[in-house]
């Protein structure tokens, strides 16, 4: 690139501000400016660590200050996946231009921004908008949003690995496309963190290949882990936890202010009255925050860590991403990080001051995480980061897209199908799935079945758009992807909203029983409608609520890194203090059966009074497992007939049965094998009833759902159906509904992590396969005895008969080893 | 029954599949005819809401009616019927009931309304329960609701939906096995 002048003045301009604050560029700030200003697309990453938003912003400032520009109106979006990001990034924007004398307007357009100002940017725009994709979305359903839009130059799009592979990120994909299409000099950059799949990250993005540009330098991160003073060698899923609370408190005093991340909801609960339970004295200053509170209780807690008034915040993902906590110098993470990439983020919320190292202390909660815990770190260090596949052509959210475009001033079929497939999560979208689209929005099916009552897009000469008014505000309230669970509000009789929490749980209430949320002891007084009252109750005590989905695999990097430390251990090695503090349960292991190395396939047959048990260790994490599981249930029940009860962790897989089970049978019949994968596992799972559900968010993003208008509960009544009943009707009327194939697909991908599980039979095809027959349950196979023993028995006996198992196993144990 | 349900989905742009009147009704002629039925009670709710009635659902609905000249039809009157017009009405050729006490029953369509010390029997609420067997397996289906002092029968559409109910003790719940009946 040649350096003009007004270019040089305009660095030189920059690299004075950034002196004047006390900073100077990084490389790679630079970096980005000069691809920015050579017309490239691209995306910034870096693990953690500060500078990459002026290393996507100022590029287009510099561009600005080089030559202005002589027309008003948008020339930069800025898209951020959080709301609650929106109000610090604009301040960010805003604080560049003005330092640079840019004369640019920085505005946010959310769903939190006030109808007035909302009203102004729909006749003007300032120069840059931040805004969420959903917020983009409804912009394009506007037909001004070409005349407003079009003169872009810049979108960023921040956290881009939040959205990679949701269809939130899908949806943005699409807005990009469209914003391409009428600006072909538009450049795209992404933010993200570091991740396994970069280049595929980037050209999802931007619809081809992209700049990649590493951020700054990887920041110093500290993972360690709270010891216990022994553990179990028979260990199961919980018990450590509490033994762990004195330390756990002790971090919390010795630190200036952390955050605890636990894995679900419901432990978040648990944590907080148990940490309250040890400091009473610390009311007030501990808090709790998940996404089932109230919004209102959020942004509070929120408030108290950013001025550094909490000592500490017991939390969930929910706080993964946010605005900054500067005063946060610890954290730490209850029950096992699941993933790399996910300790990394977590970690990366503590010391956010330049030169401050980020700290996590991992907690497990059981003994067999502390494997996890050794096993992230080497990850970690060795920079082996996991991968966020992204979508591949979701046609709900294509159907969304093509009304909001068509309310938007319309599309010629043509022209929309080629920009469609300029994003790359449609760019293999076949002609005849585009059709069954396009008729799906206009005809309401295919054209065979034409529904002649049906009233959405509508065809006027060669553009498909929206005449009818009322369908398009319909269509609008309904933009996004983000699907609430069924939830009910919980509320104080005196109207205080506390948050929400799951239909059934409530379900399960009668009034008068007690149950903990939100921190607090509350007492159910009735249910009505959606909305669940409660009274404070006197004592902290009662059920826990239940959220549905906390149950986080092993991601594919942690779980390899999982497998290659017991391999470490079956070759004799203990490295690192959680390793040294597993010894004893690892002699046990290996005097009673065997620790499988990385290549290896560990089975054990043992044989309790409850039956003949097989367990097989393939380290691949619970979602994988509990496809293995049906899966091989199915295919020894096909050698010869059996009923098997299942059990899974993210370390192995127990299938018990009352007679023995034809195992050799059925290795040599082909127990790995991937062929006819797919029939079996429909055959072995619920696979319909699991696909009714995941219909629940299909049919809300392709417009079947309609929730209602805000403020005005009735007047819809007469459109509102679940997404079951619409599941059912389908499946009776139009069984080949490219939707309901969606649905099934998306259960075999998200719910069963249908690739993962091919590529691990693959692997299993590969391994070594060391068969044992221990006398009694090894310290691996105790915890799924465990897990299957606690859906039968009530809590109290539960604890008790878990104790005299363990009992009677060390025992044992104490005879190997005395 | 819902009639038109579909077709009010359609005409405000909810792509759903197309379910012709015809078919529930024919499922109510098999058992007609099965169970040699001279009249017929129907607790509100026959038709979902005037944007669904179309020319075709409502001749499709007034053939049947002409095909019936024996049967006495009584429509007690629901919160969806009680959308329509007058001239709706009139077209359906029936006079629709507010409720229809006549002991020892007491027809209604809410089945918590004041029953003059009848027995209420209603709708309304498509009254199901889910059933849960082992393996996490578990099926909604819908029921017949019999408590103290009301009854409530499950909607006979074929797009109606269910309202998961919470039978108290002493209720008595009775589930079709083999649709229709």
């Amino acid at each position: 690139m040649s350096v003009e002048p007004q270019d040089q003045a305009a660095l030189e301009r920059v690299r004075n501000w950034f002196t004047e604050e006390g900073w100077t560029p990084f490389a790679f700030q630079e970096e980005a400016w000069n691809a920015y200003r050579r017309g490239e697309s691209g995306l910034v990453h870096s693990a953690t660590g500060t500078g990459k938003t002026y290393a996507v912003w100022l590029g287009a400032l510099l561009e600005v200050l080089a030559s202005p520009s002589p027309t008003p109106g948008l020339k930069a979006l800025w898209i951020t996946p959080l709301r609650a990001l929106a109000t610090d990034t604009v301040q960010a924007l805003q604080r560049a231009a003005e330092a640079l004398e840019v004369p640019w307007r920085v505005e946010s357009r959310t769903g939190d921004t006030p109808p007035a100002i909302k009203a102004r940017q729909r006749e003007t725009l300032p120069e840059a908008l931040v805004t969420t994709p959903e917020s983009l979305s409804l912009m394009l359903s506007t037909p001004e949003s070409n005349a407003l839009l079009s003169g872009l130059r810049l979108v960023v799009v921040d956290e881009w690995h939040e959205l990679l592979s949701t269809k939130r990120g899908v949806l943005t994909e699409l807005a990009l496309a469209r914003l391409r299409a009428w600006n072909p000099d538009l450049r795209v950059w992404g933010v993200s963190a570091t991740l396994g799949n970069l280049e595929e990250a980037a050209e999802t993005l931007i619809g081809k290949p992209g700049t990649l540009i590493r951020g700054n330098l990887e920041k110093e991160i500290h993972i360690d882990c709270l010891l216990p003073e022994r553990i179990e060698r028979f260990p199961w899923a919980g018990h450590l936890g509490k033994t762990l609370l004195p330390q756990v408190v002790e971090a919390i005093e010795s630190s200036a202010s952390c955050l605890l991340f636990t894995n679900t909801r419901s432990q978040a609960e648990i944590w907080f009255q148990a940490i309250l339970e040890a400091r009473p004295d610390w009311k007030g200053q501990v808090e709790i925050h998940h996404g089932s509170l109230d919004r209102e209780v959020r942004d509070a807690v929120e408030r108290g860590l950013k001025t550094g008034r909490l000592r500490a915040v017991v939390c969930t993902s929910s706080l993964d991403l946010g605005v900054d906590f500067t005063p946060v110098d610890r954290v730490l993470q209850i029950g096992s990080p699941k993933g790399v990439s996910r300790l990394l983020q977590r970690a990366g919320r503590s010391g956010h001051r330049p030169g401050m190292p980020s700290r996590i202390t991992c907690v497990p909660t059981f003994a067999l995480e502390l494997i996890d815990v050794a096993a992230v770190r080497d990850a970690a260090l060795a920079g082996r980061v996991d991968r966020r596949p992204r979508l591949e052509r979701p046609l709900d959210v294509l159907a969304q897209h093509l009304v909001t475009v068509a309310a938007g001033g319309g599309f010629q079929e043509r022209e929309m199908l080629s920009e469609v497939r300029t994003a790359r999560a449609y760019r293999d979208l076949t002609d005849a799935e585009w059709r069954w689209t396009l008729n799906f929005v206009t005809r309401g099916g295919e054209s065979l079945r034409a529904y002649p009552e049906f009233q959405r897009v509508a065809l006027a000469g060669d553009r498909y758009l929206i005449k009818n008014l009322d369908v398009a505000k319909r269509h609008r309230l309904g933009i996004g992807t983000i699907v609430s669970d069924a939830t009910m509000e919980v509320r104080f009789a005196g109207g205080q909203r506390l948050g929400s929490v799951e239909e059934s749980f409530v379900a399960r209430l009668r009034p008068g029983d007690r149950f903990v949320f939100s921190g607090r002891p509350l007492e159910f007084v009735r249910a009505r409608g959606m909305i669940a009252t409660v009274r404070p109750a006197k004592r902290l005590q009662g059920a826990i609520p239940r959220w549905m989905g906390g149950r986080i695999p092993l991601s594919t990097e942690l779980a390899h890194a999982v497998r290659l430390k017991l391999e470490e251990a079956s070759g004799g090695e203990l490295l690192g203090p959680e390793m040294q503090k597993m010894a004893p349960l690892l002699r046990i292991q290996a005097a009673w059966s065997a620790i499988p190395a990385a290549d290896e396939l560990l089975i054990e047959r043992v044989q309790t009074r409850e039956g003949h048990h097989l367990f097989f260790y393939p380290l691949e994490g619970r979602l994988v497992h509990e496809g293995l599981a049906a899966l091989f249930a199915y295919r020894l029940a096909q050698v010869r007939p059996l009923t098997f009860s299942l059990a899974c962790n993210d370390y192995g897989l127990e299938l018990l049965s009352a007679g023995p089970a034809p195992l050799d049978e059925a290795l040599e019949r082909g127990l790995f094998s991937t062929r006819n994968l797919e029939e079996h596992i429909r055959g072995s799972l619920n696979a319909a009833e699991m696909a009714r559900r995941q219909f629940r968010e299909i049919a809300r993003v392709a417009g079947l759902l309609f929730e209602g208008y805000p403020s005005q509960r009735k007047g819809a009544k007469q459109l509102q159906a679940s997404s079951g009943l619409f599941y059912d009707v389908f499946r009776q009327y139009d069984p080949d509904h490219l939707l309901l194939r969606q649905a099934d697909r998306e259960v075999l991908e998200r719910q069963l992590e249908h690739s993962r599980l091919f590529e691990a039979l693959e692997r299993l095809q590969r391994a070594r396969l060391i068969l044992t027959e221990p006398r009694r349950p090894t310290p691996l196979a105790f915890p799924m005895l465990i897990d299957r023993l606690r859906d039968s028995v009530s809590t109290e006996s539960f604890a008790a008969r878990v104790e005299k198992m363990t009992v009677m196993l060390e025992k044992e144990a104490d005879q190997t080893t005395g | 029954m819902h009639l038109g349900k579909a077709a009010t989905f359609q005409a405000a742009g909810v792509p759903v599949p197309l379910i012709e009147a015809e078919g529930s009704l024919a499922r109510l002629d098999t058992l007609l005819a099965r169970l040699s039925v001279w009249r017929l009670i129907v607790l509100g709710d026959l038709w979902h809401a005037p944007a669904g009635m179309t020319e075709r659902t409502l001749s499709a609905f007034c053939d049947w009616h002409a095909a019936h000249a024996e049967l006495t039809i009584e429509l007690v009157l629901g919160n969806h019927d009680r959308k329509l017009s007058e001239s709706l009405h009139r077209r359906t050729g029936l006079q629709p009931l507010a409720c229809l006490p006549e002991a020892p029953f007491y027809f209604c369509h809410e089945p918590e309304e004041n029953a003059e010390g009848l027995y209420a029997l209603g709708g309304h609420l498509h009254p199901g329960v889910r059933l849960v067997g082992p393996g996490r397996q578990s099926l909604a289906a819908p029921c017949f609701w019999f408590r103290e002092t009301s009854g409530v029968l499950p909607a006979f559409g074929s797009f109606t939906g269910l309202g998961l109910i919470r039978p108290q003790r002493g209720d008595r719940i009775y589930l079709p096995i083999r649709p229709p009946l």
